[in-house]
């Protein structure tokens, strides 16, 4: 009944588990914990809305909790070596699910929340701020740089996708 | 790619996001399980230890050599004087022989008293013997109580002269004369931890002031006394 459900959606919730952790290591630790709180804590699931929407809550809760654990300076981590592996395509409607996790992986750790949690858990710049303990202001400004790096870094990619194609 | 609205970006994001999956390692499931199922409760060693200590101590008490509880051989002449090396015991006569025993201590001061000379009984013969008075023999057989044990507990006050018989005997085993508890202690047995606890360091510490003694005598026990060696404490000794 466990392993069902486990293999049912763990490989869904590794995407979720690898957008806020830094590497693959980090991020099935994380998965590993989101499980056993699943298991731990599924009386506590109500019955409302569906029951993967549940399990990814818990693993977005569990890997902000490690984020927080072991937080790490938010010093701007360089991404000279965001390009080992270019993408395929070069139009930018051809970027990968893995190219974008990877852009996302390189960013600093406390951009890499923000970006996470606003754009694409939905969260609100207040839950942001009380959940990470900083401020709102810090949260929108954190959000627009990670959008303005993660740009910058797909432009880059096509435009090396681009000579590599032409050359 | 510029000009690109934000919320055409986001969305982008969103939608390679959306459903997407990547395989876990195949082993995670295998600690995710084994984490999960409970494992057994290793309890305390050092309620093991305690548990082991007490079973020990208890074997031990049963285990020991009771000490003989009848004597029917004695030297055959009893004096009140003593001899310099001989060891003294003091005993409570039973109240079922005091009408014997005191007609023997006033005996004693004029005529020696003698017993029956030391005969070979087997086992099951002396314990036979010692239900019965010996009858045949027309002799006063003197029982003598259960020696280190009643010492323990004799008061001093009760120590009047009729009942009182003093016995110079050289074969007292070198314990009898070592015994130094002369502290008043009822024997009402086991009735609570207190008492299990008095009894085992009763079997195992012999000083005067034991390693930790409980008073038992409320349903409540409460400490009396402990020593251990630098840190000492007693309650009596305090009033």
């Amino acid at each position: 009944m466990q392993e069902a459900l486990y293999r049912q959606t763990a490989s869904k919730m590794l995407v979720v588990c690898m957008r806020y952790a830094k590497d693959r290591m980090e991020a099935e630790d994380v998965l590993q914990m989101g499980y056993i709180k699943v298991f731990q804590k599924v009386n506590e699931y109500r019955g409302d809305g569906a029951f993967e929407g549940w399990i990814r809550k818990v693993m977005v809760n569990t890997a902000i909790e490690s984020y927080r654990k072991n937080l790490r300076s938010l010093n701007v981590v360089p991404i000279e070596d965001a390009y080992d592996q270019p993408s395929t395509g070069f139009d930018f409607s051809h970027l990968g699910m893995q190219d974008l996790l990877k852009l996302i992986q390189k960013l600093a750790d406390g951009y890499r929340m923000v970006f996470n949690m606003y754009i694409i858990e939905g969260y609100s710049h207040k839950e942001i701020a009380e959940t990470l303990g900083i401020s709102e202001g810090a949260s929108k400004s954190q959000l627009s740089r990670a959008r303005a790096i993660l740009k910058e870094e797909i432009l880059k990619m096509e435009g090396i996708n681009y000579a590599t194609h032409a050359g | 790619m510029q000009h690109m609205q934000d919320k055409e970006f986001d969305q982008l994001f969103r939608d390679r996001f959306d459903g997407a999956e990547i395989q876990p390692s195949a082993n995670l499931w295998d600690s995710i399980s084994e984490e999960l199922s409970p494992k057994p409760k290793r309890s305390l060693p050092v309620y093991w230890m305690a548990a082991a200590v007490a079973v020990i101590a208890v074997t031990v008490g049963l285990l020991m050599p009771k000490e003989e509880k009848i004597r029917l051989q004695a030297v055959a002449v009893v004096n009140n004087e003593v001899a310099p090396d001989s060891s003294v015991a003091v005993t409570k006569v039973p109240s079922q022989l005091s009408d014997v025993s005191s007609a023997v201590a006033d005996k004693v001061e004029s005529t020696p008293l003698i017993i029956a000379p030391r005969v070979k009984f087997s086992r099951k013969e002396k314990e036979l013997a010692a239900l019965q008075p010996n009858t045949t023999t027309d002799r006063p057989v003197y029982k003598q109580p259960e020696v280190v044990k009643e010492l323990a507990k004799v008061e001093p006050k009760e120590e009047t002269p009729k009942e009182e018989i003093v016995l110079a005997k050289a074969d007292i085993p070198l314990e009898n004369s070592n015994v130094t508890e002369t502290e008043p202690q009822e024997n009402k047995g086991i009735r609570n931890v207190g008492d299990l606890v008095n009894y085992v360091v009763n079997k195992v510490d012999k000083r005067e002031k034991k390693l930790i003694q409980f008073d038992t005598n409320d349903d409540n026990s409460s400490l009396v006394s402990f020593n251990i060696g630098f840190i000492k404490f007693n309650k009596k000794s305090d009033k």
